[in-house]
């Protein structure tokens, strides 16, 4: 059977299972709508929420992002996950015993007003908006691959499918097809995994692989130490030694996670359970069953480094496997023999000139000429960078995809993983649709512009607005604003730090904090995060303008410090919140 | 109407944690099911005095476990898997063949979060019953 209908049959069975969940736990009323009727299992909870939580950027890029950076990308790993402990510890038991659907609910009843419930929304819908635009885009790159279209109509293909399903069936809905994703993207990331683990230490389980030896052909070396040897003699850096800043590896990890326990979308997975009990045993099996993706990705980071390497360092163009034409054909994988000795070099920056640099080229992305170069490569336009003796260049997103492929195995694995891809796009798509809708509906139109909505309308509002959202992400999605997917959902989670998550810890630990220091402290916190990240995506800032060395995916932990100096101190200065507020605290500290 | 009942109920309340807890069955149901009813509604506290010194020894015990596991999450993630890294790297012991520090960062701090999120259920439970703030679980 060829790839394309292994890929045909498994996602055209994927898919169908979703919609037929969906349409058989469609949402009836409002409290199904948002969520899910509050009486979920926290098994069931615990999946669901895992499948939200891993969204397209974890799937793909990741493990591409652990190849090719080592130990810096353990800052993925233990932001998007150490942020769990925090949310549960903190946040969800707390935010469930209040018993109200949404953040901006909390919010708005804590803070006793509607201009901090209106920052709220604001906030919510921003930092859902930018999540949801990676995400879009992610489906519509995996459709493109798949049918050979072009990214906009495998946008909209995406989003169509996302619509119908996220709209119709609700929180009810998805909270059922995620469970089922879940269990997609499980079985697609693993089943590569143990392959190669085989293969190339003779270890079933990947992780034990990671941490043995190195076996395929010859003596058992120390698996890390093969693979720092072969990063050391190409010029890269150790693979167990970082090159960012200690700082800087710092803050990032601490926006990650602190944005983890203040994102809405998250922390609203919480509300479908049926009481505080069940919130913790489902926060568990949220944890564990995200465990499971985040202790493979490195052993998929690592096994790919070696096989990339192996397969491709000095073959000559010509016995290159297939699959680097394929990737070569999608524009993903890019080779100039500068050389012009017809084999593929691939080199770190400590091969070339300034000991600093190894760009293949000239510009971030390669841009294909007409026409094959003298062994059959395509030929770029960009300018060879003649001071790196690198030749090879490829996307980070492409290593799980292509990790199957360079150690062999059977096509159906491919197909899967193709299936689990799509699944954790998603999976988050629709989560944050629903959040975004809420948002409208339930916490703008009900509690702000028209509270004499019936229960009939406010669906009708949800729908309504999860279209227009739709509309808005798959507009972005189609003309992504700058940089891509990876880093603008890291972006979204320094604006949840440096927003939500000191609003809400202080409205449950602090009962003197008011509403004038909660909406000071969130407007400041999320203006200079934004402000700091737009000028240094946007508006052309360097490198050396960095605050403390701080890049803009971490400068959300020090918004977020700023946050709470700001609402404290304005805090003190204006008057203590009522008494109403003080008691609401208390019910809520006790489930 | 509304007051009335609130105030029958929470007198029931009142009654039940002044004697520790300890009410007749009668009693502490009829709390319970109060609660439970209201859930989803503001339910006024402000009369519930008696309530008050149990409450804050729950609260007390519960931020202290709160610290000591931020304490353990600090130390697995922020200490052994970033600042303390290199030297641990060097001076430990290694996990299989991998370094200690490299390890943590990659595998073992994903791991003791979960172990630590298991121990902070099977505590919290346990102070919920300690304190007899137990909800109704299966209904």
């Amino acid at each position: 059977m060829s790839q394309d209908l292994w890929n045909y049959i498994f996602i055209g069975t994927s898919f169908a299972l979703y919609i037929g969940i969906a349409f058989k736990q469609r949402a009836g009323s409002t409290k199904e709508y948002y969520v899910a009727g509050g009486g979920v299992s926290p098994f069931a909870n615990g999946m669901a929420t895992a499948a939200d939580w891993m969204s397209a950027a974890t799937f793909i890029s990741m493990a591409g992002t652990l190849a090719s950076s080592g130990y810096d990308g353990s800052r993925f790993l233990m932001g998007w996950t150490g942020g769990f402990v925090l949310l549960t510890v903190l946040m969800v038991p707390f935010l469930r015993k209040f018993g109200k659907a949404t953040v901006p609910d909390f919010i708005g009843d804590r803070y006793y007003s509607k201009a901090a419930r209106l920052v709220a929304i604001v906030c919510a819908i921003f930092i859902c908006l930018t999540y949801i635009m990676g995400q879009m885009r992610g489906v519509g790159i995996v459709f493109s691959q798949l049918f050979g279209i072009g990214i906009p109509a495998g946008v909209i293909i995406g989003a169509t499918i996302v619509f119908f399903y996220a709209g119709l069936g609700g929180m009810k809905g998805i909270t059922y097809t995620q469970v089922a994703q879940y269990c997609v993207m499980a079985f697609a990331y693993t089943i590569p995994a143990i392959f190669i683990a085989i293969a190339l230490t003779g270890d079933v389980v990947p992780q034990l692989g990671l941490i043995g030896d190195f076996t395929k052909g010859g003596d058992p070396t120390p698996f890390l130490e093969k693979l720092n040897k072969i990063n050391t003699d190409l010029g890269f850096s150790k693979y167990t030694d970082g090159s960012l800043s200690k700082i800087d590896m710092f803050c990032i990890t601490a926006a990650l996670m602190f944005g983890t326990a203040g994102l809405p979308h998250v922390i609203v997975r919480f509300f479908t359970v049926k009481n505080v009990k069940a919130v913790r045993r489902s926060a568990c099996w949220t944890l564990s069953f995200i465990a499971v993706i985040y202790l493979t990705a490195p052993t998929i980071g690592a096994f790919a480094r070696v096989n990339l390497i192996g397969e491709l360092h000095d073959t000559s163009y010509k016995d290159a496997p297939a699959w680097f034409q394929d990737f070569e054909e999608t524009g993903q994988m890019a080779w100039i023999d500068k050389n012009g000795d017809g084999k593929i070099q691939y080199f770190g920056p400590g091969k070339s000139e300034s000991g600093k640099d190894g760009a293949v080229f000239a510009g971030k992305a390669p841009i294909f000429a007409e026409g094959l170069g003298a062994s059959g490569e395509r030929l770029l336009t960009n300018d060879p960078v003649s001071a790196s003796p690198n030749e090879l260049w490829f996307g980070k997103d492409i290593m799980v995809m292509a990790n199957p492929r360079m150690a062999g195995l059977p096509k159906w694995v491919i197909a899967l993983l193709m299936a689990g891809c799509i699944a954790a796009a998603l999976s988050t798509a629709a989560g944050l649709l629903l959040v975004l809708s809420t948002s409208i509906s339930h916490d703008l139109m009900k509690k702000v512009v028209k509270p004499d909505l019936t229960d009939k309308e406010e669906i009708k509002w949800a729908r309504l607005a999860s279209l227009g959202a739709l509309l808005v992400a798959v507009w972005f999605g189609i003309n992504p604003p700058g940089t891509f997917v990876a880093k603008t959902v890291a972006f979204a989670f320094g604006l949840a730090a440096s927003s939500f998550f000191p609003a809400l810890l202080l409205g449950i630990f602090s009962k003197g904090m008011n509403k004038e220091g909660a909406i000071a402290g969130m407007v400041t916190g999320i203006l200079f995060t934004l402000g700091y990240i737009i000028y240094f995506t946007y508006l052309g800032g360097t490198k050396s303008q960095y605050l403390w060395g701080i890049s803009p995916e971490g400068i959300g932990f020090i918004g977020m410090i700023l946050n709470f100096i700001v609402s404290i101190v304005v805090s003190r200065l204006t008057p203590a919140p009522p008494q109403e507020i003080r008691d609401l605290v208390d019910r809520v500290r006790h489930p | 109407m509304e007051n009335l009942r609130n105030g029958i109920r929470n007198t029931r309340i009142w009654l039940v944690v002044n004697e520790k807890g300890y009410g007749s069955g009668f009693l502490s149901s009829c709390a319970i099911r109060g609660l439970l009813d209201h859930k989803d509604t503001k339910f006024p506290m402000r009369s519930i005095q008696g309530k008050g010194a149990a409450q804050d020894r729950y609260w007390k015990a519960n931020l202290q476990w709160l610290i000591v596991i931020l304490g353990t999450w600090f130390f697995v993630s922020f200490g052994c898997g970033i600042l303390f890294r290199e030297w641990l790297d060097e001076n430990l012991f290694r996990v299989g063949t991998a370094p200690f520090g490299f390890w943590m960062a990659q595998q073992g701090s994903i791991i003791s979060f979960v172990l630590l999120l298991i121990a902070y259920t099977k505590i919290m439970n346990g102070l919920d019953a300690k304190f007899k703030v137990d909800e109704e679980d299966s209904k």
